[in-house]
């Protein structure tokens, strides 16, 4: 898995889990609706450009939906956060089989636009492929877009407060229930986008969404829960890892970062940038 | 009580009058064995309130342990048993140690982590646990003399020996719930803080649930393997773990049927559902979200709050 990629869909899940406490297992189906989203529309139009515009916005939609029709019915209940993996695991469950019902079980080619396809330059021994640099420079061009909207705009002060004490908000008199939509379908826009930029480097599948998850998991407690620093350290640190050891000896790539996580939460348990007391409960 | 001896009435002539094929007492012995693995879940999601998705370590640990000691080793069966519920005893004290460090869903996301470092290693390790393709070429299974009863295809005898060890269970974890420590673990769940004050050390208490539901998990792993024959690499994979939340919860938790009810329902669906549609899952998933909002304490627990009586007599 490509390190920005990661960075892109555990930031997504960090991002609600912050501000909702709720850990979103919908998040891997919203990053492989993205690539269907993305696959649709190339369909239609043969325009990838306009497939990264219309996969996130149909993914966030997706989100709302979810938000409105779901998720505000657990708020407020004894144990939300409970309930809120819980009814997010049914719809991780449900979800690929539905798509599967639409779009058939075999996955879709999903190839990349010609002028970002082949290799850029040699760098060394290895080609440097064009599509990898493209990769490269969305992430690079979201994430200060990403860190301005949540650390100098109003909505992200209100998500970061959120955040923290997320009652104070609304004895302040601020309409959190709308903050809590938004931020779903920020997230869930983040994963499509995800999606539908992995596509062309992986086949569009119903099952692409299980591992990532899993992935983003660890990346978010390797970085530390709810920390914008903390994703894009660990992402890349986890996507470098995996790179490297794939290399390397491939067969040990997967277990490596899991004993990363394990040896993260015992010599830090927050993670390398969370803040201490966050994202105890 | 009343209940237990109605169980064992039940289960001890079931094979009787029930629509007796070998086909039909295995699925009946796969429910009660997916039954104790959602009981042993349940201890510690519906009574010290710990919500783990990491029990496909357990379970798995459990049934390769004692499909390993079987095949590879030709060590006799009840050993072998024993040594899977001790397997699953250890991954989860190992397990439980590290993720209590954090509570809540941050627990959660923990365990279903670290539980997926068992599925590789099993992935890794193919000359010993076959990788992908399962653990088979087990010997025939036979119980150790005096008794020297042969299991492999005799469905009845299998299911007998099986259904004894279940019901010894069951009333080894109703005697550990009913116990101080199961009062302790309940305190624990509705009031943390509290508990704490009352000068309980609620990490401690949590870390016994986890050894107690591991045990257990373990033992369900072991059967399963004496079930199926065969140890499919499904079993250590995080699937498992999903699969026993929606059991114990369609079932209802903190009840002792629940996990029972759960396990045939999914069970059911999975074998019968799938034979009519082919999308079956969609079912199970939809049927799990509207549980988790409109009936959150499940089968059980929903006949239990409309007729209290069920609960005196079932329990």
């Amino acid at each position: 898995m490509n390190g920005c990629i990661l960075i892109l869909v555990a930031l997504g899940l960090s991002i609600v889990f912050g501000l909702m406490g709720i850990i979103n297992f919908a998040h891997g189906v919203f990053y492989m609706l993205g690539a269907y989203a993305g696959w649709l529309t190339v369909q239609l139009t043969g325009s990838f450009w306009l497939a990264l515009l219309t996969a996130p916005a149909a993914v966030g939609l997706i989100g709302i939906l979810v938000e409105r029709g779901v998720l505000r019915r657990i708020y407020g209940t004894r144990n939300a956060s409970f309930a809120g993996v819980l009814v997010t695991y049914g719809l991780a469950i449900m979800i690929p089989d539905l798509v599967r019902m639409t779009f058939g079980r075999p996955g879709k080619p999903f190839a990349a636009p010609a002028i970002l396809s082949g290799s850029l330059f040699q760098l060394g021994a290895t080609d440097v492929h064009a599509y990898r640099v493209f990769i490269l420079l969305v992430t690079a061009t979201l994430l200060p877009l990403l860190w301005f909207l949540l650390n100098k705009t109003n909505l992200g002060l209100v998500i970061r407060a959120g955040t923290s004490d997320n009652l104070m908000v609304q004895l302040l008199g601020i309409n959190v229930a709308r903050t809590w939509t938004i931020t779903y379908a920020l997230g869930a826009a983040l994963a499509g986008l995800a999606g539908v930029i992995t596509a062309p480097l992986v086949a569009v599948a119903p099952e692409m969404g299980g591992l990532v998850l899993i992935e983003c998991f660890i990346v978010t407690v390797v970085g530390g829960m709810g920390s914008f620093l903390g994703v894009v350290a660990g992402g890349l640190l986890i996507g470098e890892t995996l790179a490297l050891t794939g290399m390397l000896y491939d067969v040990f790539a997967d277990v490596v970062i899991y004993l990363a996580m394990a040896l993260v939460l015992l010599v830090r348990p927050r993670g390398l940038f969370g803040q201490e007391g966050m994202s105890e409960e | 009580m009343k209940g237990l001896l109605l169980a064992a009435l039940v289960l001890g002539t079931a094979p009787l009058y029930a629509d007796y094929t070998p086909f039909y007492l295995g699925l009946l012995t796969e429910v009660l064995v997916f039954g104790l693995f959602a009981l042993a879940y349940d201890v510690l999601l519906g009574h010290a309130g710990v919500l783990s998705l990491g029990h496909s370590a357990f379970v798995g640990v459990g049934a390769y342990t004692t499909g390993l000691l079987l095949a590879r080793r030709l060590a006799p069966l009840e050993p072998s048993l024993l040594a899977g519920a001790v397997g699953g005893l250890v991954t989860s004290v190992v397990l439980g140690a590290l993720v209590l460090r954090k509570r809540g869903v941050y627990l959660a996301m923990l365990t279903l982590a670290l539980s997926q470092v068992f599925y590789y290693v099993v992935l890794m390790w193919t000359p010993v646990t076959g990788g992908t393709d399962g653990l088979g070429n087990l010997p025939i299974l036979t119980l150790s003399e005096p008794l020297g009863w042969r299991l492999s295809k005799r469905p009845i005898t299998r299911y007998y020996v099986v259904v004894t060890i279940i019901f010894v269970a069951v009333l080894a974890i109703r005697h550990l719930l009913r116990s101080p420590l199961g009062r302790v673990m309940r305190a624990v769940k509705a009031n943390e803080t509290r508990a704490a004050a009352c000068g309980y050390n609620t990490r401690r208490v949590r870390l016994a649930a986890f050894a107690i539901s591991g045990f257990f998990s373990g033992l369900a792993g072991a059967l399963l393997t004496v079930v199926l024959e065969f140890v499919p690499i499904e079993n250590i994979h995080w699937g498992m773990s999903g699969t026993v939340l929606i059991m114990a919860l369609f079932g209802g938790t903190g009840t002792l049927l629940g996990p029972f009810v759960g396990a045939g329902v999914f069970i059911w669906m999975r074998d019968f559902l799938s034979k009519y549609l082919e999308y079956w899952e969609v079912f199970v998933g939809g049927a799990f979200v509207l549980i988790v909002l409109f009936f959150p304490a499940g089968l059980m627990g929903w006949i239990h709050s409309r007729f209290p009586r069920t609960q005196k007599v079932l329990e």
